[in-house]
């Protein structure tokens, strides 16, 4: 009973990862980045392309992907998001991030194939003891990573100029650019740290599950924004919160109900979030006004 | 070159791709996009294909039950976002999709992850019929008092509210009549491809009705029908297209939103048509006078 906990912790931990990249652009500047799920599956696939093709020490893999992802996010905002988000709709960018997602995935359908590309790392089967139980040392990896991640993001949003000059551009972008913000500048540098963590956590999932695959985004990476509406728009803690009690879920409805429901659970409690509790956990009626 | 288009496989999927492509566009006409279309086609395809092929029921109830089934699962879906924010509607119909590919693939008497076959039934006349029915229905829709409305409330959701319409109650509407085309699409993809898996309703085949949609033009309902019958003959001409498929349409959607935002069929085009048409009627009544 103890280490399912663990591993709903652990779980828990890596869909905080995934959702804190979504919560930043979603939650804070109000733009659907639906693309996300794309750079995380991205992430996934140059951890297969470095570590098993190319054979690179995890030293340089992982700046290397963190660099990737940076790019990746700014490349989004600058094809998908810079000139379609004067729309004043939020379905423009969503359908523009979208069509990067099918470029990204077809890039790598066409060029790896659709089979499930393989990760291994020497760490992969290490066990830790822990008491009288014993984990693997990798979804511990992810735990700490995540902790690190969730650590600097709130430094960076709470502690830093550049953080509260991107939440006062997630407020009004017109006012802040009055008040001599370069809004543009902004929202791309959101969009490089999202993708940052985006890849980060695609890499973390592959090597965890020892196998990255060209429709992961599909199936883990939009998880990510059902995470940040059960948590509440542009709550960060909020987001997190949710991460937890997703993990949690899948991991308790693996165990006590069926294996093949647990990609749905995280849907429908969702969908029973929303029914009785329509802005989310910790979110608040001012932030839903961010999204048009 | 002609014969490739003749085969009533790909009139059906012509049809299909026609019907799909309204049904997302109803939504669209009230403001309201959905994310989740792939979750209604498949509904419609599950439930009708399950009665027709494994409790060997009639074919038109079944057709009917899956037109129901996807209006009632659109409008529920939908009226659950509405509650909080319009762009909720698009993430609950997400839900909607993720929730139907993970009962498609846990119920056994389906198939699971495998599929199942189910009757091939429906000919080519059979989907055009339909498709003529639903566009014709959509014309009517566009010109009627429910159609302004869907267009006020796209234009404006706050001056229609405050001029006493009751903005959640005709988004859901709308939902419930796209979902009902989705269904139809369904139930024929089911009895004509007759083959259907859950993987074929993951949520990138709303995508492609997507992609129709905003290339043909989501002003009017000509947009979506030309922007389907335009990719469905593209993808079909150009061969090495099948592979690049996902390429060509993301490439597709970040050109036409960034650079034509209306897509290729605006409503002025559709005016001057009709203007055309008067100017030939007139010409000819003058002659016979």
């Amino acid at each position: 009973m103890i280490s399912q906990v663990v591993n709903g912790l652990m779980l828990g931990s890596l869909y905080a990862l995934i959702t804190l990249g979504y919560a930043l652009v979603l939650g804070i500047l109000g733009i659907f980045n639906m693309a996300h799920a794309e750079i995380f599956m991205g992430g996934a696939v140059l951890g297969w392309l470095m570590i098993t093709k190319w054979h690179l020490s995890l030293a340089f893999v992982v700046p290397a992907v963190m660099i990737g992802g940076v790019a990746l996010g700014v490349i989004t905002e600058f094809f998908c998001v810079r000139r379609s988000v004067r729309a004043g709709s939020f379905f423009v960018p969503a359908a523009t991030t979208i069509g990067f997602g099918l470029i990204l995935i077809s890039l790598v359908q066409n060029i790896a194939g659709t089979n499930p590309l393989p990760i291994s790392v020497p760490f992969q089967f290490t066990q830790v003891q822990l008491g009288n139980t014993s984990f693997p040392l990798v979804s511990i990896i992810v735990f700490f990573t995540s902790l690190i991640v969730l650590a600097v993001l709130a430094y960076y949003l709470k502690g830093t100029s550049l953080g509260l000059a991107t939440r006062a551009v997630g407020e009004n972008p017109e006012v802040s650019q009055l008040l001599g913000l370069n809004a543009t500048r902004i929202v791309q540098i959101t969009f490089g740290i999202s993708g940052l963590i985006g890849t980060l956590s695609g890499l973390v999932f592959g090597i965890m599950a020892g196998a990255a695959h060209p429709h992961l985004g599909e199936v883990a990476g939009l998880k990510g924004i059902c995470l940040v509406v059960i948590g509440g728009m542009g709550s960060i803690p909020g987001a997190v919160i949710a991460a937890f009690i997703g993990g949690m879920a899948e991991v308790m409805t693996a165990i006590y109900w069926e294996a093949k429901y647990v990609d749905g659970v995280l849907w429908l409690i969702m969908f029973a979030i929303l029914l009785f509790r329509p802005l989310g956990l910790m979110g608040k009626a001012e932030e839903l006004e961010r999204l048009q | 070159m002609i014969e490739i288009f003749l085969t009533p496989l790909f009139l059906d999927l012509l049809g299909i791709n026609i019907l799909f492509a309204v049904s997302l566009y109803i939504p669209s006409a009230c403001g309201q996009y959905s994310f989740g279309h792939c979750g209604l086609i498949g509904l419609g395809a599950y439930l009708s294909g399950a009665m027709t092929t494994l409790m060997g029921l009639p074919f038109p109830l079944a057709m009917i039950a899956g037109m129901v089934i996807s209006s009632l699962a659109g409008m529920l879906f939908s009226a659950i976002g509405l509650k909080s924010k319009d762009a909720y509607a698009a993430i609950m119909t997400l839900a909607l999709a993720q929730i139907a590919v993970v009962a498609f693939k846990a119920i056994p008497a389906t198939g699971g992850v495998m599929g199942f076959l189910v009757t091939p039934i429906v000919k080519p006349f059979m989907v055009w019929i339909g498709v003529l029915v639903c566009l014709g229905f959509t014309y009517r829709l566009e010109n009627s008092r429910l159609g302004r409305t869907f267009e006020a409330i796209k234009v404006s959701n706050k001056v229609s509210a405050t001029l006493g319409l009751n903005t959640t109650y005709f988004k859901v509407l709308a939902f419930g009549i796209g979902g009902a085309m989705a269904g139809l699409a369904g139930v024929f993809y089911a009895h004509s491809i007759s083959w259907i898996e859950p993987q074929s309703f993951a949520v990138w085949l709303t995508v492609t009705a997507f992609t129709y949609v905003l290339v043909g033009g989501s002003e009017t309902m000509w947009g979506a029908v030309g922007g389907a019958v335009l990719l469905t003959f593209l993808l079909e001409f150009v061969r090495f297209a099948t592979a690049w498929r996902l390429f060509i349409y993301g490439i597709l959607i970040i050109v036409v939103l960034n650079f034509r935002p209306t897509g290729l069929i605006t409503r002025e085009n559709v005016h001057s048509v009709g203007r055309f048409f008067t100017r030939i009627g007139g010409f000819v009544l003058r002659r016979t006078e």
